[in-house]
């Protein structure tokens, strides 16, 4: 998989030279990090519909004025990259937005719908989770690619609802005699696909992100997170 | 929370679930300060089973392990796992170790313990139990190293109880030797215990997990170590302690010592907590008060006990230097003799020389009484001579007064007075004066005259 073995980074930095030439792994990476976008704008107050268009433009503001070229890779995230340049892009809109209704001209603003706005999350707080989302169903993905690779996709399906759940010594037998295994093997196999998820995991946030430690910071910022919305 | 909650509309296949996001985002370094919710909810490897990973051998997918082929478990430990292997392109019999909290290992601690495993694989000593490789195979961290066939001090002791001085002298001069070989490379162990000192076939120790086994406790979570710290030095148990060095794996082995002699480790509680409490603040109890001990060997143990680092035998070779020492029945340097203290150990170290040496101390007594006697005798033999001669002048000087001689008969008796009274027998002079004084008044009847030196020499006493 090509796509793993460079980071993100890496072709941010080449598209401030050479745009054409990484403007498709740029698409691609915007494609897949669409979710978190489309999330914050979502919870800061559009509709579907507006949202969706919100996403579209904003991907094509950040992909065409290389916004994403003032990122400094040695100390920023992707993440907050992206965050930092929505968030303006954002207030830009309604300043915009608000212009426009002064000059008469037509506007999204019939289409902001606030009573459809999810549980009043924080924007960024729906952001972050959806990233989260996004990186933890991208490394699942590869694991099952992986697995059924190897020629072990019923394995991957029956251990993928085991991975978190607590198994205790008689339902751990009984799914294991169901699948004609020893409960032991399931176990280690069960236990063995956790730590390859957690390696995706890693590999899949590397890409966003500049160094190893800065992988530690990225994963410390998003366990609080996780922890402060529980 | 699901893809519908976040408003990404997207059909997603793995509900985002906070707990797999906990997982999947866990810290990646082990011994993290913060405690971790899922670390005991079931998600560690305590759920395969107390102890870590437990494989079953009994199913070939198990067995496999990358170019090994586990073949039976052979030992469970604090840190994991060991098992019987068969390494598959060199065709050779390895031990595997088994790291129980592999989960969370992360990639530089993998990457610096193998850096670990290559430095140590350089140590090559009969009594070191040689690593050959560290790796990560299927999420497992494992080290592969010398399989001995055998068990342990630690399994030893269990079974047999405490060992005899000299036997334990023996053996942990052996380790001591092999320690000294691995300072000397710049590799201190930092954790020798009865546990990792394994014995072969012929009874041998050989010290395992050199220089990796601090490494991995420190790399494995705390509750997660075997981690009792009956066999710590001091200033392994102190934040701000003093410096590890030879003298703290010198400290190990004296513990080591300590349980070989008397069954038990220097400070042992269930508690480490208390253990360590003894260890930073209580004295060492003597291994005497526990069982007989020569004085010489625990001298010694004590000796390597001290809180001190430099208190201690410096280095483990000063320690196998005193052992050596021990056991040829020679002064300890702990323990200093006096003359007749190792006299006595020399005749039990060398009775054929000792016995030869008192025989020629024997012999010079024997001849010098026999010169004595032999001196007295002549001694006595020249009194005779001399009493005779007495006697013969004695009986000179009556036969030349009888003949008219007087005046020589008078020199006769002189000559003896002098002669007795020099030699300290005047009561012999007194007779022969009174013999003398008699032939003086028997000369003036007869009106002849005696010499005058003669008369002032034997009258005037």
């Amino acid at each position: 998989m090509s796509r793993f073995q460079t980071t993100r980074w890496s072709l941010i930095e080449a598209a401030r030279d050479d745009p054409d030439r990484s403007r498709a792994a740029l698409e691609e990476l915007c494609a897949a990090y669409r979710p978190p976008v489309l999330a914050y704008v979502r919870h800061s107050g559009y509709g579907r519909a507006d949202a969706e268009d919100l996403t579209q433009s904003f991907f094509l503001r950040f992909l065409e004025s290389g916004w994403y070229g003032r990122a400094d890779p040695e100390r920023g995230r992707f993440r907050s990259l992206l965050l930092t340049t929505l968030r303006h892009f954002l207030s830009d809109q309604r300043a915009q937005a608000t212009a426009g209704k002064r000059g008469g001209a037509d506007t999204h603003e019939g289409d902001v719908d606030v009573e459809q706005i999810a549980g009043g999350t924080d924007p960024e707080v729906a952001f972050t989770r959806a990233w989260m989302e996004t990186v933890l169903e991208r490394a699942m993905g590869r694991l099952h690619v992986e697995c059924a690779r190897a020629g072990r996709a019923d394995q991957f399906r029956q251990l993928s609802s085991t991975l978190v759940e607590r198994a205790d010594a008689a339902e751990l037998q009984a799914q294991a005699e169901a699948c004609g295994m020893r409960a032991n093997t399931l176990a280690v196999q069960a236990y063995r696909m956790r730590q390859r998820l957690r390696q995706l995991v890693r590999l899949e946030l590397l890409q966003t992100v500049g160094s190893r430690e800065a992988l530690e910071q990225e994963l410390a910022e998003l366990r609080s997170i996780l922890d402060a919305t529980q | 929370m699901s893809g519908e909650d976040t408003g990404t509309g997207r059909d997603s296949r793995w509900r985002f679930d906070p707990a797999l996001a906990r997982l999947a985002f866990g810290p990646s370094t082990r011994g993290a300060p913060t405690a971790e919710p899922w670390a005991s909810s079931g998600l560690s490897p305590g759920w395969l089973g107390s102890g870590g990973i437990s494989l079953d051998l009994g199913d070939p997918q198990q067995r496999e392990f990358g170019d090994y082929e586990l073949i039976e478990q052979i030992g469970r430990g604090g840190m994991g796992s060991i098992y019987r292997a068969r390494q598959r392109n060199l065709g050779r019999e390895v031990a595997i170790k088994l790291l129980s909290a592999g989960q969370r290992a992360s990639e530089e601690l993998v990457d610096s313990l193998r850096r670990e495993a290559q430095h140590t694989a350089q140590l090559q000593h009969p009594n070191i139990v040689v690593v050959f490789e560290m790796g990560e195979h299927g999420g497992l961290i494992y080290y592969a190293m010398q399989l001995v066939p055998g068990r342990s001090l630690s399994e030893q002791l269990q079974s047999e109880g405490p060992m005899a001085p000299a036997d334990a002298a023996r053996m942990l001069r052996t380790a001591a030797e092999a320690v000294d070989y691995a300072h000397r490379l710049g590799v201190l162990h930092l954790d020798i215990k009865p546990g990792n000192i394994l014995i072969n076939a012929d009874g041998e120790p050989l010290i395992a997990d050199f220089g990796l086994a601090r490494r991995l406790e420190q790399a494995l979570d705390n509750e997660r170590v075997s981690g009792t710290p009956s066999y710590m030095a001091p200033e392994q148990a102190q934040v701000q302690g003093h410096a590890l060095s030879p003298a703290t794996d010198v400290w190990a082995l004296g513990a080591v010592l300590y349980e070989m002699l008397t069954g038990q480790p220097p400070f042992d509680f269930p508690d480490s907590k208390q253990t360590l409490r003894l260890l930073l603040q209580g004295q060492v109890r003597k291994p005497s008060r526990l069982r007989p001990l020569p004085a010489d060997i625990e001298a010694i143990c004590l000796h390597c006990l001290a809180k001190d680092p430099a208190a201690r035998y410096q280095d483990a070779r000063e320690l196998a230097d005193d052992l050596g020492r021990y056991l040829d029945g020679r002064a300890v340097s702990v323990r200093p003799l006096d003359v007749l203290q190792r006299l006595g150990r020399w005749t039990q170290r060398d009775p054929r020389l000792a016995a030869v040496a008192a025989l020629v101390v024997c012999a010079l007594f024997v001849a010098i009484a026999a010169t004595a006697l032999q001196w007295r005798r002549a001694e006595r033999d020249a009194q005779a001579v001399v009493l005779r001669l007495w006697q013969y002048r004695r009986a000179a000087a009556t036969r030349l007064d009888h003949d008219g001689d007087r005046p020589a008969a008078l020199s006769q008796l002189l000559q003896n007075i002098r002669e007795e009274r020099d030699a300290g027998r005047t009561d012999l002079a007194q007779d022969d004066l009174q013999r003398l004084q008699r032939m003086r008044a028997a000369a003036g009847s007869s009106g002849r005259r005696v010499p005058a030196g003669g008369d002032g020499d034997g009258s005037d006493k």
